[in-house]
C-alpha cells in the first residue's frame, strides 16, 4: 500500500552528472525513512524522483504495487512538504490545507471537515483565516504538513523541512512530526543532511554519499556498525577519531589500515598497561554535564575525547587515552570496513 | 558643537535637493497651479489674459467637439488596455520557457519599444496607404476588399488602436515576464502534486502572483491611453472628419492652432481629473483584488 | 495529444514575431527601392533591385545631421541632469535630515501625477517670458530632472547598508565625498536604469518640442521626421529611407544591449 521502492535507479542530469547511482532500496509501508548525506550525495533527486518532479535515467519507481514512472505526480497518491513549504501566498490557511481535495473535486462539506480535522491536530484551528504571510515560520511549516496531511496520501515525501527554523524550533517540530508519523502511521521519507535529525526521527537510516546508498539501517545499527569510513565519520557527533595503528598501540595490525574510534570509547587511562593513545592537549570544553577534549597526537593528527565532567586536563598537558580493544572499528586504506 | 553638525546637515540637505527644486518648482509645481488659473481666463497666449471664472468649464460642458473627443478616447481607451495588457500576458506565458529561437522571439516582440511614435505613425502610414499599402495588397490576397484604414472616418480610430498596441506590446511584455520569472518554481512543483494541470496552474497560481504587475499595467496602460496624441498627429490629424479627434488633440488645436489657451488648460484640467478618478478607482478594485507577497 | 517534434509554442510565436517585424521589414525593404517601384501594385515582398539612392537624397532634402545633434545635445543633458540632481536629491531624501523634507517630497511625487498636458501651456509661457522660445535650452531645461529619478534613486538609496557611509564619515568624507565615493559606485544598476529610461524618453518625445520649436535648425530628430513627412508625404522611399536613418541609431543600440535595456525597463516598471 504504502511500500515504495528504488528498483536500480539511475538518475543522470545533462548527460554528465550522475545524481543518483543504481539505487536499491525498499521502504515499508508506515516506516520513517530517512535520507541522510552531505550536500549533492543525490538525496534531494531521489525524493524528487518518488515525487514524480524528476524521471528516472534507468529503473523503476514503485509505489505500493504499482510502477509509477510514466504516472504525473498528482496521480501517484504522495504529498510533498518543501523545504520552503511553497504555500500558496494569495490563499489563507484554510484554503491552502484544502486545495488538493479541491483540485480533487472532493464536496465542499467535506473538504471543511477534514481540514478542520487537520487543523485541530496540527494546532492550526484558530489561524484558518490567515495569509502565511502573517504566520511565523513555524507555523508554515505546520501548514505546509497540514496540507500535506489533508491528501491522506499513501506516502509523506519530507524535503529538508525543518531547515529554514531556527534551532530550538526544529528540536520542537520534530518532536512534534516523530508523534504525527506515530499518530497517522502514514510511511515517510524524510530527506536531511543534519545526521542528528536523521538519528532522532528515522524507524530507518539510510546514508548516501555522491548518489550512492552508503549504508542502510536502524540509527544504533549505523552507529555501532557503521560499513564504511564515510558512514562512520559521518554519523555522530563529535565525529569519530581515525587514528594510524600506531598511535593507537595495536601493532599487529597493518600499517594502511585506519582504526576508528568513537569520542565516548576514550576515557582517562590508568596504569594497568591497556590499550592507549596518547595526545598533547589542544582545547578543553567544560560542557557541565561532560568534558569535551581535543588533543593531537604525536604522529600528527587530531582526536576528540568525551569525558566525565570531573575529568579536566590543562591545555600542554600531555594524556593517555583508553579504550576498549572491542570499541574499535576498522577500516582499509579504501575506507570498506574490515573485521578485527 | 552637536547643533552646528546639526545645523550643517540642514544646510547640507537642502543644497543637495535645491536643483531639483528650482527646476521642478519652475516646471512642474508653478505649472500646475498657473494652468489652473489660465482653466479660469480667456487667454490667447500672446495678449494679456482676462479674467471669466468658470465659463470655460461651462463651455465644455456644452461643446459638442469636445464631447465627441471625449466619446473617441473612451472608446481608444476600452480597445487599447485590454488589448495590449492581456496580449502581453498570453505572449509572456509563451515566451516564459526555454524554447529554441527563444532570444529571436524576445528580441522581435521587444523591437517595437524601441520605435519613436513618430516613426511607428509614419510607417503605419505607409503600411495602409490604401492604393500603394502593402496591407491592402496582403488582405486582397483573402478576399477582402481595398479598406481606406485611416481614410476611413469608420476605421481610422480602430487603425490607431492597432498601432499603438504594436507600439507598447512589447513594454508590457518585459513587465510581465520579469513578473512570471519570479513565481517560485517550488510553488508550481507543489501546485503540479496538489493535482493541477497547466490551465489549473494558470488560473490558480500564477493569475494571482502576478495581481501587481497586471494592476500597475492597467493603471498605466489607462493613463497612456487617456492621453494619446503623438501618432493622431502624424498618421491623421484628427481626422478623417474628426475621427480620431481625442482630448489631447482636441487640447493641442484649441491651445495652439486656434490660441485659446485658457480653454485649453480647462481641458487638461478636466482629463487630469478624470485620469485620477479612474486610476484611482482602479487602485481600490486592486487593493481589493491583488495580493502582495510579502 | 499528438507530439510534435517541436514545441506548439512555435506555432504562436513565430507569426507574432512575423506580425512584429513586418512593419519595420518594410519600412527598409521600401528605403532601398526606386519610388516606381515601391509604387507598383501588386508591391513586390522580396527585394527587386536595390537602389541606395534614397538616403543621399533624404540626408540632403532636410538637415538630419542637425537633428541628430540637437537630439544628441538635449538627451544628452537630460541624462547628465538627471544623474547629477536626482543623485543629489535622492540621496538628500534618503539619509539627511532636513527642514521639510518629507513635505517637499511628496510635493515633488505628487506632481508626477500631473500629465504633461496640464503643465505645458504655462511651460510654454514661461519659456516665452524667459525668451527661451524657440531654443535647445527650452528643450533640456524641464527635463533636467525628473521626480521618477529621485523616487527611483531614493529607494534605492535606502537599500544600501548605512554602515558604509557611516564608516566613510568617520574616516573624514564629507557628505558630498560619501555620496561619490561610496554610495553611487555601489548604485550602477539604479543609475542605469535612469539613464536608459531617460535617455529613451527624451529622445522620443515629440509633443514638447512640436510646442516650442518653430525653426527647421532646431528641430529634434522627432520634429525633424515629423516635418519630414509633412514635406514629401508621397514620397514613400523618401519618406521609409528618413525613417530608418532616425530609428537606426535607436534600434542598434537596442539590439545590441537588448538584456540591459529589458532589465531597466524591468526595474524601472516594477518598482513603479
Amino acid at each position: 500500500m504504502g511500500e515504495v521502492r528504488f528498483d536500480d535507479v539511475t538518475k543522470v542530469f545533462g548527460g554528465e552528472a550522475v545524481a543518483v547511482d543504481a539505487l536499491n532500496l525498499n521502504i515499508a509501508d508506515g516506516e520513517l525513512l530517512v535520507l541522510v548525506g552531505p550536500s549533492g550525495c543525490g538525496k534531494t533527486t531521489a525524493l524528487r524522483m518518488v515525487a514524480g518532479l524528476e524521471t528516472p535515467t534507468s529503473g523503476s519507481i514503485w509505489i505500493g504495487d504499482r510502477m509509477v514512472n510514466d504516472v504525473s505526480p498528482a496521480n501517484r497518491d504522495i504529498a510533498m512538504v518543501f523545504q520552503n513549504y511553497a504555500l500558496y501566498p494569495h490563499m489563507n490557511v484554510e484554503r491552502n490545507i484544502g486545495f488538493p481535495l479541491e483540485r480533487r473535486k472532493v464536496p465542499k462539506d467535506e473538504r471543511r471537515r477534514r481540514v478542520a480535522e487537520v487543523a485541530e491536530m496540527l494546532d492550526l484551528t484558530p489561524l484558518l483565516r490567515r495569509k502565511p504571510a502573517q504566520l511565523s515560520g513555524g507555523q508554515r511549516q505546520r501548514v505546509a504538513m497540514g496540507r500535506a496531511l489533508s491528501r491522506e496520501p499513501a506516502a509523506f515525501l519530507l524535503d529538508e523541512p525543518l531547515s529554514n527554523l531556527d534551532a530550538k524550533l526544529r528540536m520542537e517540530l520534530r518532536a512534534e512530526l516523530k508523534q504525527l508519523h506515530a499518530r497517522v502511521g502514514t510511511t515517510m521519507i524524510y530527506v536531511t543532511h543534519d545526521q542528528v535529525e536523521a538519528m532522532t526521527l528515522g524507524d530507518r537510516i539510510a546514508v548516501m554519499d555522491h548518489g550512492e546508498l552508503q549504508q542502510l539501517g536502524r540509527p544504533t545499527d549505523i552507529y555501532e556498525q557503521p560499513a564504511n569510513l564515510f558512514v562512520a565519520t559521518f554519523i555522530g557527533s563529535p565525529p569519530m577519531n581515525i587514528v594510524t595503528p600506531a598511535d593507537a598501540g595495536l601493532t599487529d595490525l597493518p600499517a594502511d589500515v585506519q582504526v576508528g574510534l568513537r569520542p565516548e570509547a576514550l576515557s582517562p587511562a590508568g596504569d594497568d598497561g591497556g590499550h592507549a593513545v596518547e595526545i598533547g592537549v589542544d582545547i578543553v570544553e567544560p560542557l557541565g554535564n561532560e568534558t569535551v577534549v581535543h588533543g593531537s597526537l604525536d604522529g600528527g593528527g587530531k582526536v576528540i575525547a568525551r569525558l566525565g565532567p570531573r575529568v579536566v586536563p590543562s591545555p600542554g598537558e600531555r594524556m593517555r587515552l583508553a579504550f576498549d580493544r572491542a570499541d574499535v572499528r576498522l577500516f582499509d586504506a579504501a575506507g570498506a570496513r574490515i573485521s578485527g | 558643537m552637536i547643533l552646528r553638525a546639526a545645523r550643517s546637515e540642514h544646510a547640507t540637505g537642502w543644497l543637495f535637493v535645491a536643483p531639483a527644486v528650482i527646476l521642478i518648482g519652475i516646471f512642474g509645481v508653478i505649472p500646475i497651479g498657473w494652468s489652473l488659473i489660465l482653466s479660469f481666463q480667456h487667454n490667447d497666449l500672446l495678449s494679456p489674459p482676462t479674467w471669466v471664472g468658470l465659463d470655460n468649464y461651462k463651455a465644455l460642458k456644452d461643446d459638442p467637439v469636445f464631447i465627441d473627443s471625449v466619446k473617441r478616447t473612451i472608446v481608444y481607451t476600452v480597445l487599447f488596455v485590454p488589448l495590449s495588457v492581456g496580449g502581453a500576458l498570453v505572449i509572456a506565458l509563451a515566451l516564459n520557457a526555454p524554447l529554441r529561437l527563444g532570444t529571436f522571439y524576445r528580441t522581435a516582440v521587444f523591437i517595437p519599444v524601441a520605435t519613436s511614435t513618430v516613426a511607428t505613425g509614419i510607417i503605419f502610414n505607409w503600411l495602409m496607404e490604401p492604393t500603394y499599402g502593402v496591407l491592402n495588397y496582403l488582405l486582397s490576397k483573402v478576399g477582402i476588399g481595398p479598406e481606406g484604414f485611416f481614410q476611413d472616418p469608420d476605421q481610422a480610430l480602430y487603425c490607431i488602436v492597432a498601432m499603438t498596441v504594436w507600439g507598447w506590446l512589447g513594454f508590457n511584455v518585459i513587465i510581465y515576464l520579469a513578473a512570471l520569472q519570479g513565481v517560485p518554481e517550488e510553488l508550481l512543483e507543489a501546485a503540479r502534486i496538489d493535482g493541477c494541470g497547466r490551465l489549473a496552474t494558470l488560473r490558480h497560481v500564477i493569475w494571482p502572483l502576478l495581481g501587481p504587475a497586471t494592476l500597475f499595467l492597467v493603471v498605466w496602460s489607462t493613463i497612456n491611453a487617456l492621453q494619446v496624441f503623438d501618432e493622431i498627429y502624424v498618421t491623421t490629424h484628427g481626422g478623417p472628419l474628426h475621427a480620431t479627434t481625442v482630448i489631447v488633440y482636441y487640447l493641442y488645436q484649441q491651445a495652439f492652432e486656434f490660441f485659446h489657451g485658457g480653454y485649453g488648460a480647462a481641458i487638461a484640467y478636466v482629463l487630469f481629473a478624470a485620469t485620477l478618478v479612474i486610476s484611482l478607482i482602479q487602485l481600490w478594485y486592486g487593493s481589493r483584488r491583488v495580493h502582495y507577497t510579502s | 495529444m499528438t507530439r510534435l517534434p517541436f514545441s506548439p509554442r512555435h506555432l504562436f510565436l513565430m507569426p507574432l514575431a512575423a506580425l512584429m517585424l513586418l512593419p519595420l521589414y518594410w519600412m527598409v525593404l521600401t528605403s532601398l527601392q526606386t519610388l516606381p517601384d515601391a509604387r507598383h501594385f501588386p508591391p513586390h515582398l522580396l527585394p527587386t533591385s536595390i537602389t541606395w539612392e534614397n538616403y543621399p537624397n533624404a540626408w540632403n532634402a532636410a538637415p538630419f545631421g542637425r537633428f541628430f545633434a540637437n537630439s544628441l545635445i538635449v538627451t544628452g543633458s537630460a541624462v547628465l541632469g538627471n544623474l547629477v540632481f536626482c543623485s543629489l536629491a535622492g540621496y538628500a531624501f534618503a539619509r539627511l535630515r532636513f527642514f521639510g523634507r518629507d513635505v517637499i517630497f511628496v510635493v515633488l511625487l505628487a506632481t508626477l501625477m500631473v500629465p504633461f498636458q496640464v503643465v505645458m501651456i504655462p511651460t510654454f509661457l514661461i519659456v516665452q517670458k524667459l525668451s527661451l522660445a524657440d531654443s535647445l535650452t527650452a528643450l533640456a531645461l524641464p527635463n533636467l530632472v525628473t521626480p521618477f529619478g529621485i523616487f527611483l534613486l531614493r529607494q534605492f538609496f535606502r537599500t544600501l547598508p548605512v554602515e558604509l557611509e557611516e564608516a566613510a564619515r568617520i574616516d573624514g568624507c564629507s557628505r558630498l565625498g560619501v555620496l561619490w565615493r561610496v554610495v553611487l559606485p555601489l548604485s550602477g544598476p539604479a543609475l542605469a536604469t535612469l539613464a536608459v529610461v531617460t535617455f529613451l524618453w527624451t529622445w522620443n518625445d515629440f509633443l514638447w518640442p512640436l510646442i516650442v520649436i518653430t525653426s527647421t535648425d532646431h528641430n529634434t530628430v522627432q520634429l525633424g521626421l515629423a516635418n519630414f513627412q509633412g514635406a514629401h508625404l508621397t514620397n514613400w522611399t523618401l519618406l521609409m529611407a528618413g525613417n530608418v536613418m532616425s530609428l537606426a541609431p535607436m534600434l542598434i543600440v537596442f539590439i545590441v544591449a537588448q538584456r540591459f535595456f529589458v532589465r531597466s525597463i524591468a526595474a524601472s516598471g516594477i518598482k513603479g
